[in-house]
């Protein structure tokens, strides 16, 4: 029978796929709905389609579940720095329209109008004019704007940021140069690095008398403070250009975001560009008299792939004045090591005005004991993106709230490739968050941990103790316990005896990876519980108490699920024996659920697994079908 | 094609009143809680796109900017079909950029595997592998066509975004299912 492919009309034929996609989204007119409908009701072939095309959109619709979880903390943030980019973006926006003239701004926004009514004709003519200028620019060689020297620089930058693993160096070579006479001074070199996981950032500056001064910042909003220690003892520079610097929260290096702020509030100048050999030059020119005393701002940019190189800061009288030149002298990526992170222990301490604590002192930032610090609701975003790449789970990885109020995250894996995943996890965090995390080999090379949060609460251990430690046996004369009863059930299966004890291995291994997950996520629930007591979680969003409460009831709920699987797998054993007195009462606190956790645990290693320990069998397998019971209630 | 999971736009914005004249302050605050309300969904439509979901939230606001920039002198009829259509050139443009597509379907599995506390089975790895499979085997339009559909756009609004007419928005979307379910 031949298919209907035309929405417009429908026949007594069968419906065309297109038809029954769109009757599914009710994408058709009410008539062509109806006649669809009454249809289907009638003919299987089409019923039958439908079906297939329902089970389709099901398939997509699973796949495509969105990984995002949005919350209302996170987004408070992202709307917060979206309305600060608007209003920037705004501000800007006006500034342009104001310096390009009202009335060309009237004919040319009604030109516009007008075009975007016939934008094929408008397209080609934009097309032939954008050609006659670029053409013409070409002839005469001029250059682009600086905004848009400037744009390119940015994204020259933001391809060559290094990765979470990498961090940037940036060597600066400092001159002071006489423009009356031409000659420069070589004040002496800085150093810059910037890390890649927090906006910490780190500076060596030889530039005065003696030792190298050496400051890290926690971040960019300090740049302001490494300008006043790099230029604040020496005579390189002027003091009024210096205080500009310091008010503006800006820092004379090359790069762009540094060089926007340096220019922000140099008044009403039109800057302009020009084009000298390899280099486009973007000048700033700043009001006269302006009170920093500097004259003109002006980046050079690399012409061939828009890499910032030089900075140059004018003061005084033209040709009677003075160059601040900072040249780049050298860029290199090099590896986040252990070492090297040990730079971003910020020794400059900036309050954020984020910041609720106020246990900063002026020297390094410690860890606070949960005893000390409120929870905020960063520190739930961290540990819910710990969560969700499982690395709550028996890995000694901890959130530490700072005493400058900001969140770290230090640990230790087993492996660099667990280490990135974890990063990467974090990263995805709109929040910074500085995190340090090891391999045991970094750790043996000098790298530093602090005490977990809660043993720095009263100088108790930390719950990771509490795991059984692994024990090594002689397994030349162990066995496991029930063996023989297994090893019988499967027989009496059908098995052969060679596939009878790989079954019996097998359901040792499932049995023994159960109850490490039961422990494990048991072990979460209290570490979770510590970490936000009710003492810690008073100054907490409701969002943030929801995620909590989400990230407990997911442990749990894996605590319930691997006991009752245990159980079903242990039913053919149990079922024949007396039980061991009355029934224990489920758990009601995190305590009990740990202990219960660490019983079965134990349980199952002195009953399933090979080891030297001859137990009271029945007795323990009735123990452990009790205990396991109560985990899964 | 409309259900419960599409939200509805602010009511002081609307979706068919022109905003040209509307002073600036009030239209950035217009824009605001616009973005409030739409960032949840654009952030995961692009986010299926460029798979960093710094790079999405970048493109995102730049979105809205966008959308700021475009209300100061013109009409938007469609806000919803605008908001799409900006947000998914700005992703193609970046996915471009970044020959990122592989990323990101890497991350997206990666993620979703993520997501579940359960350790990683055969069974997992192998579904993995067949979900990766049929996400290959569509192509952008098919792709846009039904992630668009899922997120509640009709098929004039899909039209409009992609560039295409609503029949072949039709085709793709049958296309693109009996894909996704023929290399499940």
């Amino acid at each position: 029978m031949k298919r209907q492919s035309d929405s417009d009309s429908l026949p007594s034929a069968h419906l065309a796929d297109e038809q029954i996609v769109a009757f599914l989204d009710r994408e058709m007119t009410p008539p062509d709905l109806e006649t669809a409908r009454v249809h289907l009701d009638t003919c299987n072939e089409c019923r039958t389609r439908k079906t297939f095309f329902e089970e389709c959109s099901d398939s997509f619709l699973a796949l495509r579940k969105t990984p995002l979880q949005h919350d209302g903390f996170v987004e408070q943030a992202a709307t917060s720095r979206f309305r600060e980019r608007l209003a920037r973006h705004a501000e800007k926006s006006a500034a342009i329209q104001t310096s390009f003239g009202g009335t060309w701004q009237r004919v040319f926004g009604d030109g516009m109008a007008a075009l975007s009514r016939h934008r094929r004709p408008a397209f080609a003519t934009f097309v032939a004019i954008a050609l006659v200028i670029a053409t013409t620019m070409t002839l005469v060689g001029s250059t682009a704007s600086a905004e848009t020297i400037l744009s390119r620089a940015e994204k020259f930058e933001s391809q060559h940021r290094p990765d979470l693993s990498h961090l940037a160096q940036d060597v600066l070579q400092v001159e002071a140069i006489d423009e009356k006479t031409g000659v420069g001074k070589r004040a002496g070199a800085i150093v810059l690095i910037r890390d890649s996981v927090s906006p910490a950032v780190y500076m060596r500056s030889d530039l005065h008398a003696g030792s190298p001064e050496e400051i890290t910042v926690s971040s960019d909003l300090a740049m302001g403070n490494l300008a006043r220690r790099a230029f604040g003892s020496t005579n390189v520079m002027d003091s009024p250009a210096l205080r500009y610097l310091e008010a503006q929260n800006s820092f004379p290096d090359t790069s762009v975001s540094e060089f926007r702020k340096l220019v922000a509030g140099r008044g009403n100048q039109e800057p302009s560009t020009k084009r000298k050999g390899n280099t486009v030059e973007v000048h700033y020119p700043f009001a006269p008299s302006h009170s920093s005393g500097i004259r003109e701002a002006v980046l050079f940019v690399n012409r061939s792939d828009y890499s910032p190189v030089r900075l140059s800061l004018f003061t005084g009288a033209p040709n009677a004045g003075r160059e601040y030149r900072f040249t780049r002298t050298d860029f290199s990526v090099k590896d986040r090591t252990p070492q090297l992170t040990q730079l971003f222990h910020v020794n400059d301490i900036v309050v954020s005005p984020a910041s609720t604590h106020s246990h900063a002192t002026g020297g390094v930032p410690v860890p606070l004991g949960y005893a000390n610090s409120r929870a905020v609701d960063v520190e739930v975003a961290v540990a819910r993106a710990l969560h969700e790449a499982n690395a709550c789970l028996g890995e000694e990885i901890y959130v530490f709230p700072m005493s400058d109020g900001s969140v770290w995250v230090q640990g230790l894996v087993d492996k660099k490739e667990r280490r990135e995943a974890i990063v990467q996890a974090l990263s995805r965090l709109i929040v910074p968050v500085r995190a340090e995390i090891y391999t045991p080999g970094e750790i043996k090379s000098g790298a530093r941990l602090f005490a977990a949060p809660d043993a720095l609460v009263d100088g108790t251990s930390s719950a990771t103790d509490k795991l059984a430690p692994a024990q090594v046996a002689n397994l030349s004369v162990a066995q496991m316990a029930y063996h023989d009863e297994l090893y019988s059930y499967y027989s009496m299966a059908g098995k052969n005896a060679e596939e009878a004890e790989k079954e019996v291995a097998a359901f040792s291994n499932e049995l023994g990876r159960l109850s490490r997950w039961t422990l494990l996520n048991a072990w979460s629930v209290k570490k979770l519980e510590q970490e936000f007591s009710s003492a810690r979680t008073t100054e907490l969003s409701s969002q943030a108490r929801e995620i909590i409460e989400k990230m407990l009831q997911d442990h749990i709920q894996q605590v319930r699920n691997s006991a009752r699987r245990q159980a079903e797998m242990l039913a053919p054993l149990v079922k024949n024996q007396e039980p061991l007195g009355s029934p224990g009462a489920s758990w009601s606190d995190s305590e009990t659920l740990l202990h219960l956790a660490e019983e079965q645990n134990g349980l199952v290693r002195s009953l399933f697994a090979t080891s030297q320990q001859s137990p009271e069998k029945k007795v323990a397998l009735s123990r452990l079908a009790d205990v396991l019971r109560r985990l899964g209630q | 094609m409309q259900d419960e999971r599409t939200w509805q736009l602010p009511a002081t914005l609307g979706v068919d009143n022109a905003q040209k004249g509307c002073a600036d302050d009030t239209l950035q605050e217009q824009i605001v809680e616009l973005y409030q309300t739409m960032r949840p969904a654009l952030l995961g439509y692009v986010h299926q796109f460029v798979g960093s979901i710094t790079e999405a939230e970048d493109i995102v606001q730049t979105t809205f900017l966008k959308t700021f920039d475009e209300l100061k002198t013109a009409k938007i009829t469609n806000m919803r079909a605008w908001l799409y259509r900006v947000a998914h050139n700005l992703a193609v443009d970046q996915l471009r950029r970044n020959n990122a597509q592989v990323t990101a379907t890497k991350e997206w599995l990666f993620q979703r595997d993520g997501m579940r506390l359960e350790p990683s089975t055969e069974e997992n790895a192998i579904q993995q592998q067949t979900i990766s499979n049929a996400l290959k085997s569509l192509n952008d339009r098919e792709r846009g066509c039904l992630t668009l559909r899922a997120e509640g756009l009709s098929y004039a609004e899909i039209a409009e975004v992609l560039g295409m007419s609503s029949k072949a928005v039709s085709v793709y979307l049958v296309r693109g299912l009996k894909k996704v379910r023929g290399d499940l």
